[in-house]
């Protein structure tokens, strides 16, 4: 049921849809049409353009069926944590235990976005949490109003080198009242800012090669030993080293997925996936979607049509695409769409959770090696720690220009993106550009699509230069 | 005393500096080099500029809020001492205690760079007394003077306020929330009083809130580093803390003692931690709070003025 | 409507495919030029306010321009639609964003330019240019109308003045009276309080015009190397450059014909699309 790579509309959907049943493609349980999405309420979905095979039809399905998943892990008696602003590392705990589901409320961010709807926001607008704070307060909206997401166990919240409106909202989450479904409960960790060590202390090397000192690691790893006796609380039962050396050796097989096919796509001349589908993908690693067998599954659907595509030398984008480096998620999936639309592709990210997919270390004990996975996050570092990854990144993927999507009243964005675009300018030399992009971004979309257009001209007047100097 | 350190946190203990043999200098910046970037807060800003930076032998800010952490990182490519202290944000637990104290450790180690000597216990347990003293002439002067005038002297201690009486604060008894101000800010202070009000509770970075404990003069005694991290750490009520309930428990305990009738919410723009209480401080202390925003593009007293006014005609 | 003939019109009609057109779709105002494909020199040009009607004014504006140097549309080898609007431009061959187009447009204009301010009726650029013309990076405001034209045309309005009036009257001033809002409303609500208490038209312009030109130089924080060209429709505004220099301290030069950069780089694209080097 392979037909030729190409990025089409929900419409089309329908049609292809229609064409791979009678080609006997198998559905997974939560499989369908794309466009019953649209009829549940994610309008979005009919301004999106998507890739036309059977994995990316999985891969969608996946994502627009984890509120559903989630209910049902409510009704079938499993444990829910919800894992707030944690990008990877108390998911690994929470899956290495029996009956448990991790989700990430935080991605309620995306509702806005996808439903076209103003409701979650309006909620947060009620409650104090307005438009200078980050696009994530929707998830406010979304505890409130109790439609995304079942009532979780046990609420997780990591503060300290956060950013502050994901704080500040949690806190007003915290305190509700009862009228507003509230208070929640949290079980607050600390991770704190990560810093160089001293000369005279004793260093880890993270991964993704940061470094750190010793004593940081062992007070993560104290607080995530908090974490472990809560989650032994609720099962019930103890989360012993041998349960957690199992969740990241699980963890560790889906991060490589993902590697694999970031290596793939990435580094291919015939673009293999496109750029919406790459972030969806991407975002699996934080919280697997609520499952993570399924994760590994929808992962290696995708890893295999981008291996035939390749093979084949089959690609949707022209090679003449200008290669871009993406730095930060977009609250409006249509971004990604615009970058091909303008005739650039996408290869390679740091979408805030590269400590997400790189390997946990498993020659450590577990909870240290989750300690140091934790302390490598790219947000708890030094902004220009994170800009020199991005560089030795985008170098390796030989990357044309790079874009720094700011997050609306996001408190580390603003004097991020000027870190990352001074150090990206001075030591590569390509061309940077900042945008700022709101969940829902209509108004402002002639703007943007400008300036992306603009940022590809100017990268291909470079590289058309450069061909004529040679 | 050699150099002067600057800070603008109230969790940097001045008398841990004092006892290195440095100058503490508290930072009051300007606003008037900031540029009103969107998502900027215009008090961090106004630190990356602040003038007394350059007389300043070093600068120690810390993480209490993301802003000033990404500040810290702005200043330290372009200053050569920049120390920024890991505030924990839980405080709930030893560990973030612990964290506490290890920092003043490593800010130790910094002051040491940057000049000082390292005190001894003694020193140490010497500065903190005298602190605590000064600390508290100036709260026995608070009935007799303004905020104003008692923020005007903390900014001195350990110098020895020299309050002369002024006519008693007439006034609606008010407190005024928030984090630090801006040179330019105080005439905040003036705008509630000339709308009838006196500040009763200031419980902003400058007032006493964020004063610490009182120290137990046993451990003063025998660990006055770990009496001063207890102090300070398990003391201050403020935004970035988790749970907050240390702020909200203070603020209603205030408000019943002083029998206060209304709260002013001045913050920055940008600042999320505060802005994000004004609900939970209504929820709480039952009380009408009116959020003024500084820093941002429209300075006119007017608008300060207007909410003054209807916050007025609430109480009354 | 404003059509300019060019002075050279030796290459007008031998050869329809030797001409070719920018048309800048901005948000104020559409603007044309056809330039002759071989030696980029400017045939004609013209201008029309920007209406609700995009496609159909600069059809309009379009055929007027070809009826002034006596061309018919299949004489214009290729059409590059640029500007806000040019997505909406069903004339055109293909597009091109006005960054590209202002760089290319100035850089024919000013050969040795390194850096362009474009300040246009809602939204500003800054671009730096390689030494082959390139444009190495840029930064852009469209979110806000402070550093715009549309600032101006308030100020002139609630000042009771022309726009072209407001050089003269900010050359007067002596004192120009600082305007700390770089938002629009909020500035105006403080032009009124200004001129209440009694300050004189002359200094609100001159204040104006600098925060204008701080709003638009501190935009991401470029190192704009000299030369420096300033552009755009704001560019013939008396007043503005001398408030840009007084920023930057350094000299800023207008571009010759100001509001055509972007429809006469856009020409050239199309010149050189032509037939490429």
């Amino acid at each position: 049921m392979n037909r030729t790579p190409a990025r089409i509309t929900l419409d089309d959907w329908r049609l292809r849809f229609k064409e791979m049943q009678e080609g006997g493609v198998l559905q997974p349980s939560y499989g369908g049409p794309l466009e019953r999405h649209l009829q549940d309420g994610d309008r979005r979905l009919s301004s999106l353009r998507f890739d036309n095979s059977p994995a990316a039809l999985r891969l969608w399905n996946f994502l627009l069926t984890e509120e559903k998943r989630l209910f049902q892990a409510r009704e079938s008696g499993k444990r829910i944590i919800a894992t707030m602003k944690d990008l990877g590392t108390v998911p690994v705990m929470v899956y290495s235990m029996p009956e448990a589901v991790a989700f990430y409320p935080d991605g309620a961010w995306w509702v806005p976005c996808i439903e076209m709807s103003y409701c979650e926001l309006a909620i947060a607008d009620r409650l104090g949490i307005d438009e200078t704070f980050c696009p994530v307060r929707a998830m406010i909206g979304a505890f409130v109003n109790g439609g995304h997401f079942p009532r979780p166990d046990l609420l997780i919240c990591s503060v300290g080198a956060t950013c502050d409106d994901f704080s500040a909202i949690a806190q007003r989450l915290a305190a509700l009242d009862p009228s507003n479904s509230g208070p929640f409960d949290i079980l607050w960790w600390e991770i704190p800012a990560r810093r160089r060590p001293e000369d005279s202390e004793p260093a880890v090397a993270l991964p993704g090669g940061a470094l750190a000192p010793r004593s940081q690691v062992a007070f993560v790893q104290s607080e995530l030993e908090r974490i472990r006796a809560a989650l032994s609380d609720l099962g019930q039962t103890p989360l012993t080293d041998d349960d957690l050396s199992r969740g990241i050796a699980a963890a560790n097989r889906v991060r490589s997925l993902l590697l694999q096919l970031r290596r793939i796509v990435y580094s291919s001349d015939f673009c293999p996936m496109p750029a919406l589908e790459m972030l969806i993908a991407e975002m699996l690693a934080i919280h697997y979607c609520s499952d993570r067998h399924e994760t590994f599954l929808v992962l290696n659907d995708l890893l295999d049509e981008v291996s035939r595509r390749v093979h084949h030398g089959q690609g949707l984008l022209s090679p003449e695409s200008i290669r871009v480096f993406w730095v930060n998620p977009v609250a409006d999936l249509r971004m990604m769409n615009i970058l091909e639309d303008a005739g650039g592709r996408l290869c390679g990210t740091d979408l805030l959770f590269c400590h997400a997919i790189d390997l946990i270390q498993e020659s450590v004990p577990p909870m240290e090696a989750l300690a140091q996975m934790a302390l490598a996050d790219p947000m708890v570092g030094p902004s220009s720690d994170r800009a020199m990854r991005i560089c030795r990144e985008a170098a390796d993927a030989a990357a044309e220009a790079v874009i720094v999507s700011r997050i609306p009243g996001a408190s580390h964005c603003a004097w991020e993106g000027a870190v990352i675009r001074d150090i990206v300018q001075r030591l590569l030399r390509i061309p940077v550009l900042e945008i700022e992009v709101p969940s829902i971004s209509d108004p402002l979309l002639p703007a943007l699509r400008t300036r992306i257009e603009a940022l590809v001209e100017t990268a291909r007047e470079k590289r058309d230069a450069a061909r004529r100097d040679r | 005393m050699t150099g002067s350190i600057g800070y603008t946190s109230p969790f940097v203990p001045p008398e841990w500096i004092d006892a290195h043999r440095l100058h503490p200098l508290r930072l009051c910046p300007s606003l008037s080099s900031t540029s009103a970037t969107a998502g900027i807060c215009p008090f961090a800003e106004a630190v990356c500029h602040c003038q007394e930076l350059k007389a300043c032998a070093g600068l120690v800010l810390t993480t209490t809020c993301d802003q000033m952490r990404r500040a810290a990182e702005m200043l330290q490519r372009r200053h050569p001492r920049v120390f920024l202290m890991n505030v924990p944000v839980t405080w709930q637990s030893p560990a973030s205690t612990r964290l506490y104290t290890e920092e003043l450790g490593r800010m130790s180690d910094f002051l040491v760079r940057c000049g000082g000597r390292i005190p001894t216990s003694a020193q140490l347990s010497d500065t903190m007394r005298s602190y605590q003293s000064a600390r508290e002439q100036l709260l026995q002067s608070r009935a007799a003077c303004s905020a104003r005038e008692f923020t005007q002297a903390a900014f001195k201690l350990p110098q020895t306020p020299d309050i002369t009486p002024s006519s008693t604060p007439q006034g609606v008894p008010l407190g005024l929330i928030g984090g630090p101000l801006c040179r330019e800010d105080f005439y905040i202070y003036d705008m509630i009083d000339q709308a009838g009000f006196r500040v009763e509770l200031d419980a902003t970075d400058l007032g006493p809130r964020a004063f610490p404990d009182r120290f137990d003069s046993t451990a003063l005694g025998t660990d006055p580093l770990n009496e001063l991290a207890r102090a300070y750490f398990s003391a201050i009520p403020d935004a970035f803390r988790r749970p907050d309930s240390l702020l909200q428990d203070y603020l209603v305990r205030q408000s019943t003692s002083l029998g206060l009738r209304g709260f002013v919410l001045a913050r920055y723009l940008w600042c999320d931690e505060w802005h994000a209480q004004l609900g939970r401080i209504k929820e709480n202390t039952g009380l009408p709070v009116v959020e003024i925003d500084l820093g941002g593009q429209d300075r006119s007293p007017q608008r300060i003025r207007t909410r003054l006014e209807s916050l007025m005609s609430i109480i009354q | 409507m404003t059509i300019t003939r060019g002075q050279s019109t030796a290459h007008r009609s031998r050869n329809g495919s030797l001409v070719c057109a920018g048309i800048d779709g901005g948000s104020r105002a559409i603007k044309i030029v056809l330039v002759d494909a071989a030696t980029h020199e400017i045939l004609a040009s013209g201008v029309h306010d920007q209406g609700v009607q995009h496609d159909a004014l600069a059809s309009e504006l379009f055929a007027a321009v070809l009826a002034q140097v006596e061309l018919q549309r299949q004489n214009v080898g290729r059409i590059i639609a640029t500007g806000y609007t040019r997505n909406r431009i069903s004339l055109a061959d293909s597009t091109i964003t006005e960054i590209t187009c202002h760089a290319a447009g100035v850089r024919h204009l000013v050969p040795d330019a390194m850096s362009v301010v474009e300040i246009g009726g809602q939204d500003s650029k800054l671009l730096r240019l390689d030494t082959g013309g390139t444009v190495h990076d840029f930064a852009m405001n469209d979110r806000c109308a402070a550093g715009t034209g549309r600032f101006l045309e308030v100020v002139a309005s609630r000042l009771d003045a022309r726009l072209e009036e407001l050089g003269d009257l900010a050359r007067r001033s002596t004192n120009p009276a600082p305007i700390s809002s770089t938002c629009v409303v909020f500035a105006e609500s403080e032009i009124i309080g200004l001129l209440a208490s009694g300050t004189p038209r002359e200094d609100i312009v001159a204040g104006v015009q600098t925060a204008i030109a701080q709003r638009v130089l501190s935009m991401a924080g470029l190192q704009l190397a000299d030369p420096i060209v300033f552009t755009g429709g704001v560019a013939l505004v008396p007043g503005m450059r001398e408030a840009l220099e007084g920023v930057l301290g350094r000299p800023v030069l207008v571009c010759p014909t100001p509001q055509l950069t972007g429809a006469l780089g856009a020409a050239l694209l199309a010149a050189r699309q032509l037939s490429p080097r």
